[in-house]
Parts: structure tokens; sequence; C-alpha cells
């Protein structure tokens, strides 16, 4: 059940959530509805086998995983269309999946491979894909804001009826680029949405040691604009969330400031020691806050699918991985002599306007 | 160091005026805009009531001074602050001893109340550097990026803190500063580690020329502390005594340790940004117009006369001692000889670099054959 913070248009309330006990599937169909559940699971295995690889040294460099989240970037880019776009973070290879990019040349760029999306030169924190609307991961925290209030500012003067989604977590909301951006996207009315992916660690920091308040959606009073909290592992809850957000964003109503409380299931990268935490915390969320498992119930709940629906398409899945890693492993490297191209436009080989 | 989990209850005086959630918070006043008492009065005698005004009318002379003399060509620039006295002088007075204030560069009344020479400060807007020593007075250097004294009065204050020192950091902004990075990380931090500082914001409907409502959607400015945790009062800036119990409580409470608090005060900038701007051009008359009827001295000498404490004549006498006092800090700044180069270069480095060194030396060179 989705709760509204703000005080400035608590009107929107009644659209928001689900309510207690009952299912709300919203406008999803079926086919949505399994879709989705298929999107949650590409980006818990692919994180899985990168896992795997990094540990095996077929992988390297810094590694983000977004296992335990992925009921966040699933349901919001559900919730958009053709011609909307979004901003990630570090932790961007869920919300790479969820808006359609490919396991293949996902995995080919972590591995520094031609056939990745940035052509090998991005790796991990930099994967775009204009086509797809992913305007970037970004290894700078809140740096992803001000780039999709950017992007919805575009939106705005071209008068196109697309919206921005702009993820970011925790610690990104205690950054000066977090209040500018918000700030000016609400002055302006601009079509943007506002993800907080709060899972409860900026790093190594407790959000109780860092946010002065209890709740990042609370900030929303700062801009004059709604904030509303979902519970990040429960994909219908979110979706709800921003789908009434994108319609507002849409109708010219401004901004909107989601705050979706969830897990991180891993440590902050591939190798974090984990000291500010407990087994016991991070085993009990596993247990009771698995976006996947809790939606595949939810699936046999509403009579979507079958436990071997299920299995069926996690043999898909598995396979799928399989050939990406594949992919990845059998692509050539880039030649030293693309250093230097795809990082200035109408630049020489030195960086020079031409 | 216990981290502080939402703001206290504001005594009941200041709770109408105070930020929280689903209601709009009351601008505290004493005075109605004709100079009548709708409101608590505070304790301050009649000497005090009378030397808060003469701060008031100082600063406007002041105004009108230094605009003249920099058309002269005698200041590089001057933000005049006419309109906004009470903001500053309320302030002014409520501040104590061994209290330190970083403001912007409209703000040399408030910096002048806490004990800075008025020609020290002259002397840095004919275009030299600060000569004051920023320890006498507690009266930092003026700042001129937009809100980054913020940062300056938190870390001031986590200091006052971490020493365990009776004493508060005063941030004085305007409107515009509230949207910069700067003004949000400084007041998140200092709230999460409960600095000594009250972040004094002072809304003058003005970003140069971005009016208040295209800076943010919220409400009110002060209700940004609720992203913080932290209390945010709303106060009536052109009503000296509003402005001077609501800062008296906000350094009060700063000072006890209890965190930043933020204050927002609505006033009206009745003047041009600088000497290099034209208000005319984006300020619509009528604006002007309401505001000059809420002018802050004119509320303040009603209620002074009401009381028995103010007549024409002592106005006439005040405004010849203003004029006479501002002109000799003028003639007594303009008559200092023009620092040395060198002190550019020492009040910005312990160690200067070798670069800079070898500049130095190479300009004393030529020193030496210009002087016959």
């Amino acid at each position: 059940m989705a709760t509204i913070v703000s005080p400035i248009e608590p009107a929107i309330a009644p659209s928001l959530g689900t309510a207690p006990g009952a299912l709300d599937r919203h406008d999803l169909t079926d086919r949505d509805l399994i879709d989705v559940y298929r999107t949650m699971l590409r980006i818990r295995r692919f994180e899985e086998r990168v896992k795997d690889l990094f540990l095996e040294a077929r992988l390297y460099g810094s590694v983000h995983l977004y296992i335990g989240e992925e009921a966040v970037a699933t349901a919001a880019c559900k919730a958009i269309g053709d011609g909307d776009v979004i901003s990630s973070t570090h932790r961007g290879h869920g919300h790479c999946i969820a808006m359609g990019l490919e396991t293949g040349p996902m995995m080919a760029e972590l591995m520094g491979k031609v056939t990745g999306y940035n052509h090998g030169k991005g790796g991990s924190m930099h994967i775009a894909s204009l086509d797809h609307g992913m305007l970037g991961a970004n290894g700078i925290v809140g740096a992803g804001i001000p780039i999709s209030t950017g992007a919805a500012l575009g939106f705005w003067i071209q008068e196109r009826p697309n919206v921005a989604l702009c993820f970011f977590g925790d610690g990104a909301a205690n950054q000066g680029a977090f209040h500018e951006g918000i700030n000016f996207a609400a002055g302006l009315k601009l079509p943007v949405v506002f993800i907080c992916e709060n899972n409860g660690y900026a790093q190594f920091q407790s959000v109780k040691q860092d946010l002065p308040i209890e709740h990042v959606a609370t900030r929303a009073i700062s801009y004059g604009i709604p904030g509303v909290i979902v519970q990040g592992e429960d994909v219908l809850d979110v979706y709800g969330a921003v789908k009434e957000a994108v319609r507002r964003a849409r109708a010219g109503d401004g901004p909107t400031l989601i705050e979706a409380k969830t897990y991180r299931f891993e440590g902050h990268f591939l190798g974090d020691p984990e000291p500010y935490r407990t087994r016991a915390e991070v085993a009990a969320a596993r247990a009771t806050r698995d976006p996947l498992k809790l939606f595949g119930a939810q699936l046999q709940e509403l009579g979507v699918a079958t436990a071997e629906d299920l299995q069926a398409i996690h043999v898909q899945i598995d396979d799928e991985m399989e050939r990406a890693i594949e992919f990845g492993e059998s692509s050539p490297e880039p030649p030293a002599s693309v250093l230097l191209t795809d990082i200035f436009t109408g630049a020489d080989e030195h960086g020079r306007a031409s | 160091m216990p981290l502080p989990h939402g703001p206290d209850p504001v005594p009941e005086k200041f709770a109408a005026c105070s930020v929280r959630l689903g209601a709009d918070p009351e601008p505290f006043r004493v005075l109605d805009p004709d100079g009548h008492v709708v409101g608590p009065l505070p304790e301050l005698d009649d000497a005090t009531l009378l030397a808060l005004y003469r701060w008031m009318a100082f600063g406007r002379a002041l105004d009108g001074r230094a605009l003249a003399i920099q058309r002269q060509g005698r200041l590089t620039v001057w933000a005049p602050a006419t309109g906004q006295e009470a903001a500053l002088a309320g302030m002014g007075l409520a501040m104590e001893s061994g209290d330190w204030v970083f403001t912007a560069y409209r703000e040399p009344l408030l910096l002048l109340m806490r004990g800075l020479a008025l020609e020290d400060l002259l002397q840095y807007f004919r275009g030299l550097y600060w000569v004051a020593n920023p320890y006498d007075t507690g009266a930092w250097p003026i700042q001129i990026v937009i809100a980054d004294q913020t940062l300056h009065a938190v870390g001031a204050g986590l200091g006052f803190r971490l020493q365990g020192q009776p004493h508060v950091a005063v941030a004085s902004v305007g409107d515009g500063a509230t949207s910069q990075g700067d003004f949000y990380e400084a007041i998140n931090f200092g709230g999460v580690f409960g600095a000594q500082a009250l972040i004094y914001i002072q809304n003058n409907g003005w970003a140069i020329s971005t009016p208040r409502a295209r800076q943010s959607a919220s409400q009110t400015l002060a209700q940004k502390a609720l992203a913080f945790g932290l209390p945010g009062l709303l106060v009536d800036g052109n009503d000296p005594l509003a402005v001077y119990q609501v800062a008296r409580h906000a350094l009060d409470r700063a000072r006890a340790g209890e965190g930043p608090i933020i204050v927002e005060a609505l006033t009206y900038r009745l003047g041009a940004h600088t000497t290099a701007d034209d208000p005319t051009r984006y300020q619509p008359p009528d604006e002007i117009a309401a505001w000059r009827g809420r002018d802050p001295i004119i509320r303040f000498r009603r209620f002074l006369e009401r009381r028995g404490l103010w007549d024409a004549g002592r106005e006439a006498v005040l405004q010849a001692e203003v004029l006479v006092e501002i002109d000799g800090a003028i003639a007594r700044a303009e008559a200092r000889p023009t620092p040395s180069f060198d002190r550019v270069i020492e009040s910005t480095w312990a160690i200067p670099p070798p670069r800079l060194r070898a500049y130095q030396a190479a300009r004393h060179a030529i020193d030496r054959e210009e002087t016959p």
C-alpha cells in the first residue's frame, strides 16, 4: 500500500497503491504480468551469473549487484512507453534489462568486448543505449538526477508527450544535485518521476546514520510536489505508484518523488565484507522480502501462472544467460585505435573541436 | 554523537509561524504596517528600541550615500538593502558577542552591527580586499558565491559544538541561495551532526531578476527545514521586533546544542540587485508600490512615535548625524593608502607557491623602477 507523505496534493492518495489484503493488478494483462516476472528473473539470473564470472576471474572491474531490488526497476519501466527515457545509477544492470537491453551485449560490455553497448569502453557502470531510452548508468552518486531533469526539460521544450524516470539511491538523496535537480523540475513542472531506491545503505553507511528524517519521500515537501512511499519488493505496489506519477507527469502536473523501500541482498560491490550489517539481517530480508518469490506467489494466487509455468521460464532464462556469456566471451576486444572515439562529438582524436 | 530525529516542539508563541506537515505557517508579527502592536512585544528598554531604529536609519542612509559615490567611481559596486533594514537589524540585535556571521553582499548593516568598522568594509567595496580580522568581531568576509556561506557557517557551528563553545554561527542567505546544492548539503550535514548554526533566509522576493514564484514550487522556503528534520520558522521580515524575537529564539536553541534551525524572513528588495542592475525591467510597479506601503523604517518609526519616543525633530537630528558618521568613514577609507600588493598574497596563502613568489619578486622590481 503506497503511502503519501507530502501535504501538497493529498487528493491523489486514493488512486495509488493496492488496498490491504487485495491484489491489484492495475491495467496489467496476464501476458504483461508474465512479462514482468520474466524481466525480474532475467535481472536476478544476470546478476547471479555476473557474480559467478567475477569470482572465477572471467570478468573484471567493479560490479554492483541489484539482487533484491529487481521489482523496482521492472515495475517502474513497465509503467512507461515508447520514447520515454530513464537515468540510472552505479547499480544499473537491472535498469538496463528492465528497459529491454539485451543480456548478450550487456555481458560483452561488462567483459570489455567490442560487441558491448558501449563497444566495451564503458563497463558495468556506464552502460547506455539511447535506442532503448536508457540514458546511462553513472558512477557518480546522484548524477542521474540532473541528467533526467535535463531530458524532461527537452521533452517540455520540444512539446513531446514523453517522461523521464530517474533512479537513484538513498545516499544520492543527500547530494546537492538531488536538491537542485528536483527543485528545478518542480518549478517548471517537468515530466520526470524521481524514484529513490532506498535499500537501507549508502555504500557502508546505514540510512539511520546519514538521513536525519525517517523517509526520503518527506523531502518532496521542500519542492511542493507529492512524495510517495512504496514497498520496493512488491512489484504491483511500485507499478501502481509509478503509473500514477507518470500520468501526472504526462498531464503537465510535474514531478513526483517516490521512495521504494527495498533491500540490497548483496554487498555494496562484489568483495564488500559487509561489516556494517549482520548476516541475520540479510538472511531475514532474503526470507521475507524477496521480490521474485513474492511475485511468483502472487501470480499463482491470481491464477495467471502455475509453478510449472514459472519453472519453464526459469529454464528459458538460464539458457539465455549461457548464450549471453558465450556471446561475450567469444567477442573480440576493441582495438587500441578506438580508444579516443565516442568521447567528443565533432572533435579530433585529441579532443580538439574540428 | 546522537542523531537528532525531528525537531523539538517550538514554544507556544512561535507555534503558528513554525512549519509542519499539513498546515501553512503564519509569519510571526508584532507590528502591523502602520506600526500598531498586533503581537507580543519583546522585553527591550527604550534605549535599545531607539538604538535599533538608529541602526535601521543608518542602513538606509548608507545605501543612499554608497549608491551616490559608486556612481562617482569611488566604489566598485554596491548592493543596496533598502527595504530589508528590519530583517538585518533585528538579527544584528539578537546576536551575542562571540557569535559569528557569514553573509552575502547585501548585509553590510548586519556586519556593522556586529562590530565591523564601516571604513574597513568600504575598503572592500573600493576594490581592495578584506582588511578586518574576522576573529575580532565575528563578522566574516562577504561571500559572493551564492549560498556558500551556508557551508562556512555550518562548519563553524560544528566547530563551536566540538569545542563546547556557547556560540552560534549564522548563515545569512537570500531566496535564490535556497536552490543551490551547497545550501542543501550544508544544512543536511549540519543537521546530522548537530552544528550550532542558524540558517537565516532573507526572502526579498527576487534573486536578481528571478521572482520567488520561479525559485521553488514549495509554498515557503522555511518548510525546506522538514527535509532535514529541523525546525523552520517564518517571520515578517519588515517587522524588526518580530525578527528580533524569532532570531533570539533560534539563536538560543542553536546555542543549546539542539542543532541548526532555519528562519525565513519575508521582506522585499526595494532597490536594485546591485549598481549593475535595472530592476524596473522586471519588478512590477504595483508590487513595488505595495511593498513601499510596508516600509520597515516607517513602520517602526510610527511605533516609536506612538510611544512618545520619537518625533520629527529627533528624526532631523538623526538624519544629519548618520550622514556625518558615514561621510567621516568614507573620508577615512579614501585617505588610507592602498595596501601593498603583497597583502593580497599574504592574506590568501600561508606559504605562497613558487610561481606566485616569482611573480611577487618581479612586481617588486617593477615597483622599484617606477619609484623615483
